[in-house]
C-alpha cells in the first residue's frame, strides 16, 4: 500500500509540475535567427557556377566581361571572415557598378524577426566610401544592403563620417568605421525603414556588398566576420482564462482518477 | 531456429532491395555481384528453414553469419557507393577532425572544427544550427569519442565509420555469444527487427555503437561492480546519453540482492561501482581537463544544456509541428520531471521491474526538446542483452 501511495503521489507531482511549466512557460518561445549559418563556417560546392558559396548564401555578380569578383575563407588580422574581392577593369562596360553580393532571402517569421532584432557583426573595410558630390549617388560601397525589391537600405562602412543619405527609394547609412582594421557594429533595419517611412515589406533580402563603379576601377577588398542576430525570447502569447481553466480541470480529473486508484488499491490490499 | 532463417531471409531479401536503389549498380559491377550472393543466401536459407532434415542443426549459426554478412554488404554499398567519403553526421566528422588534431597534438576541444564540415562532405541536411543561425563547430562529446578513432588516423584509413561498424558487430557478437544456445535464434530478433539500428544509423554515420558496447559488457559483468562501473565509465566517457542510467545503476547496487546482502556489502558494492565509474571517465579526459578545462566542460555538457534548436520525434513535436509556442525550459523540466518520477518509482517496485532501467533514458529523451531516434532505439540491444542476462540467471544458472 506504501508503495503504491509513493507511485500515484509522485506520477500526481509529475503531471502537476508539467502542467505548472506549460502554463507558466505557454508563450515563451525564442525566435530562432533569421540568418542561418550566419558565420559561413559551411561551404558547399554549387555546380551550376563551378565554385563553393557559403551554405545557404546566394553569391550573386554584376560585372562586365572583363571584371572579376570573388568571395572567399580567409584570415585576417587574427580573425577568420568572408572576403569579398572585386576587380573593375578599365574597360567601359554596360554596367555602371561592378559589385558581389553575398544573400539570404527574408520573409514570414524569419522577416518579422529581423524586424524585432538587431544585427551585429566585425566589419574590416580597406576603402573610403565616395559619391558625387553632387548627386550624392554612391561611387563604390563596402557594406550591408536590405532590398525589399522597392526600396534599398546600404548600410556603408567606411572612414567617413557617420551620416544618411536619403533618396526617394534608396537610403545609404554610412557608418564610421576605421579602416584595415576590425570593427565590431550593429544594425537595425526596422529603426531605418521607420526613418524612411517605409512600409515594413512582405519580404528582403539581406545582403553583404562589395562594389564599385568605372571611376574607380582595380581591385577592391574587405571582409566581414561575425555575423549574428540577437534574438530574444519572446512572449508571444498566453494561456487564457478559459485554457487555464481546462488544464486545471484536467489536473482536476486526474488527481481524482489517481485518489480513486489509492484507494481501490487500499481495499484490495485490505480484502 | 527455422523461423530466425526466414526471418533472416526477410531481412536479407529487403537489404537486397534497398541495396540495389542505392548501389548505382551501373557503375558499379562488385555491388551486381553482392547483390547475387546476398539474394542466394535468402533462398538458402528459405530452402535450410523448410528442409526435413536434422542436418540443418549443424548450420544453426548461419542466420547469424548471413545477417552479419547483410551487415558488412549494406555498410560497403551505402559508405563506399551511395556516400564515398562523406559523413552523414557533423558529430563524427568533428570527432574524427578531433583525433586528427589530437594526433598533432592539438586539443581539440579549443579548436574550431568547422573545417570537417568540408573535409569530410557533410550532408548540409544534418548540420546543427543553434537558435543564432550558427553552425556547432566544436567538439561536444567526451574525449573518448574521438580517442577511439585514433587508429583510422594513425593508420591513413580516411573512413571513421569502420570503428563504429566493428563496435556494433562486436555488440552483436557479445551479445550472441552470452545468449544460451537455445534462445539465440530469437535474439536477433529485436536486434534485426528494423534496418535503422544496425545498418542505416551507423552507415549514416551515427557514432552511437561506440557507447553501447562498453554498456553491453556492463550488463555481461553486472555481477562484478568494479568490472560494471569500469565499463559505465566508459561508456560515459564516449557519450552524454548513459549518463541518465547513474541514478537508476546507484538504485541497482543499492536494492540488488537486499534478500541475501548485509547492507554494508550493498554500500561497498554501490562505492565501488561509482569509483571505478569516475575513475574509467575521467582517465580518457584527464588530459583535456588539465590543459583546459573550461573548454572541456563547455564542450562537454553543451549537448545536455546547451542552445540548440528544436529538433525531435518525441514529445516536443507539439512544438516543432502544431507550433504550441514553447521553449526548451519547458521541455527541459517535463524530461526531468518525468526522470525523478520514474527514478523514485523504480526504487520503490525495484523488485519488479529491476531490468526496466534500460528502457528510462529512452523514455525521459523522449521528452527532451531534441528527442533523436537514435536516443531511442539504440538501448534496444542493452534491453536483449538485459533479457538474456535474466533468462541465463532464472533457468540456465538456477539449472
Amino acid at each position: 500500500m506504501r508503495h503504491s501511495a509513493i507511485s500515484l503521489i509522485s506520477v500526481a507531482l509529475c503531471f502537476l509540475v508539467i502542467s505548472a511549466a506549460f502554463a507558466s512557460y505557454y508563450g515563451q518561445v525564442f525566435q530562432p535567427s533569421p540568418l542561418l549559418n550566419s558565420n559561413m563556417k559551411f561551404w558547399t560546392f554549387d555546380p551550376a557556377t563551378n565554385s563553393t558559396e557559403p551554405y545557404l548564401w546566394q553569391i550573386d555578380v554584376i560585372k562586365n566581361p572583363a571584371d572579376n569578383v570573388s568571395v572567399y575563407r580567409t584570415v585576417v588580422a587574427n580573425r577568420s571572415g568572408v572576403a569579398l574581392w572585386v576587380y573593375r577593369s578599365n574597360e567601359n562596360g554596360s554596367s555602371v557598378f561592378t559589385t558581389v553580393h553575398l544573400r539570404q532571402d527574408l520573409h514570414g517569421q524569419a522577416l518579422d524577426t529581423a524586424f524585432n532584432s538587431t544585427i551585429s557583426l566585425w566589419v574590416f573595410p580597406t576603402f573610403s566610401y565616395w559619391y558625387d558630390l553632387r548627386y550624392k549617388n554612391p561611387e563604390n560601397v563596402f557594406g550591408i544592403e536590405i532590398n525589399d525589391g522597392v526600396n534599398l537600405v546600404w548600410y556603408v562602412f567606411a572612414d567617413d563620417q557617420s551620416q544618411v543619405f536619403q533618396f526617394p527609394h534608396h537610403r545609404i547609412v554610412v557608418i564610421q568605421t576605421p579602416l584595415h582594421v576590425w570593427s565590431y557594429r550593429t544594425i537595425n533595419i526596422a529603426h531605418e525603414y521607420a526613418e524612411a517611412g517605409w512600409k515594413k515589406p512582405e519580404s528582403l533580402s539581406f545582403i553583404l556588398i562589395l562594389g564599385t563603379t568605372n571611376i574607380y576601377p582595380g581591385n577592391w577588398v574587405s571582409y566581414f566576420s561575425g555575423l549574428s542576430v540577437q534574438t530574444a525570447l519572446q512572449r508571444t502569447q498566453t494561456l487564457s482564462t478559459i485554457d487555464f481553466e481546462i488544464l486545471v480541470t484536467c489536473n482536476a480529473i486526474l488527481m481524482a482518477i489517481l485518489f480513486t486508484a489509492g484507494i481501490a488499491i487500499w481495499r484490495r490490499d485490505l480484502k | 531456429m527455422r523461423l530466425s532463417f526466414i526471418f533472416a531471409a526477410g531481412f536479407i531479401l529487403s537489404e537486397g532491395l534497398q541495396n540495389w536503389i542505392r548501389g548505382d549498380i551501373e557503375t558499379h559491377p562488385e555491388v551486381v555481384l553482392l547483390l547475387l550472393i546476398t539474394y542466394a543466401l535468402a533462398f538458402a536459407l528459405f530452402i535450410l528453414a523448410t528442409m526435413d532434415s536434422e542436418g540443418i542443426l549443424r548450420v544453426r549459426e548461419l542466420a547469424l553469419l548471413s545477417l552479419v554478412l547483410t551487415i558488412i554488404v549494406s555498410w560497403y554499398v551505402i559508405t563506399q557507393v551511395e556516400h564515398p567519403g562523406s559523413y552523414q553526421t557533423d558529430a563524427l566528422a568533428f570527432a574524427h577532425y578531433s583525433a586528427i588534431l589530437f594526433s598533432k597534438g592539438i586539443n581539440p576541444y579549443t579548436q574550431d572544427l568547422d573545417s570537417a564540415l568540408t573535409m569530410f562532405s557533410v550532408n548540409p541536411q544534418f548540420i546543427t544550427l543553434t537558435p543564432t543561425g550558427d553552425l556547432v563547430s566544436t567538439l561536444n562529446y567526451p574525449a573518448l569519442q574521438f580517442l577511439v578513432l585514433l587508429p583510422i588516423v594513425w593508420f591513413q584509413l580516411h573512413d571513421a565509420r569502420i570503428m563504429v561498424y566493428a563496435a556494433e558487430l562486436l555488440s552483436l557478437l557479445v551479445i550472441y555469444y552470452w545468449t544460451p544456445r537455445e534462445v539465440r535464434s530469437l535474439v536477433l530478433i529485436p536486434l534485426f527487427a528494423g534496418s535503422d539500428l544496425v545498418i542505416n544509423f551507423t552507415a549514416g554515420s551515427v557514432t552511437d555503437f561506440l557507447w553501447v558496447l562498453p554498456l553491453i559488457l556492463m550488463v555481461v559483468w553486472f555481477d562484478r561492480p568494479w568490472l560494471a562501473g569500469i565499463m559505465f565509465g566508459l561508456s560515459c566517457a564516449t557519450k552524454q546519453t548513459p549518463w541518465l542510467l547513474a541514478p537508476f545503476l546507484l538504485v541497482w547496487f543499492v536494492r540488488d540482492g537486499e534478500s541475501h546482502l548485509r547492507i554494508v556489502t550493498r554500500l561497498r558494492n554501490v562505492s565501488t561501482f561509482a569509483a571505478s565509474s569516475i575513475a574509467a571517465f575521467v582517465i580518457p579526459n584527464a588530459w583535456f581537463m588539465w590543459l583546459n578545462f573550461s573548454a572541456w566542460y563547455t564542450g562537454v555538457v553543451t549537448p545536455a544544456f546547451g542552445n540548440l534548436v528544436v529538433l525531435s520525434q518525441g514529445f516536443s513535436l507539439i512544438t516543432l509541428a502544431l507550433g504550441v509556442p514553447l521553449p526548451p525550459e519547458f521541455y527541459l523540466i517535463s524530461t526531468v520531471a518525468v526522470g525523478v518520477t520514474l527514478l523514485v518509482n523504480y526504487y520503490v517496485h525495484f523488485e519488479k521491474v529491476r531490468l526496466t532501467l534500460w528502457a528510462f533514458p529512452a523514455i525521459m529523451l523522449w521528452f527532451s526538446y531534441r528527442g533523436l531516434q537514435n536516443y531511442f532505439v539504440f538501448w534496444m540491444p542493452l534491453l536483449v542483452m538485459s533479457a538474456v542476462m535474466f533468462y541465463r540467471k532464472r533457468f540456465v544458472n538456477a539449472a
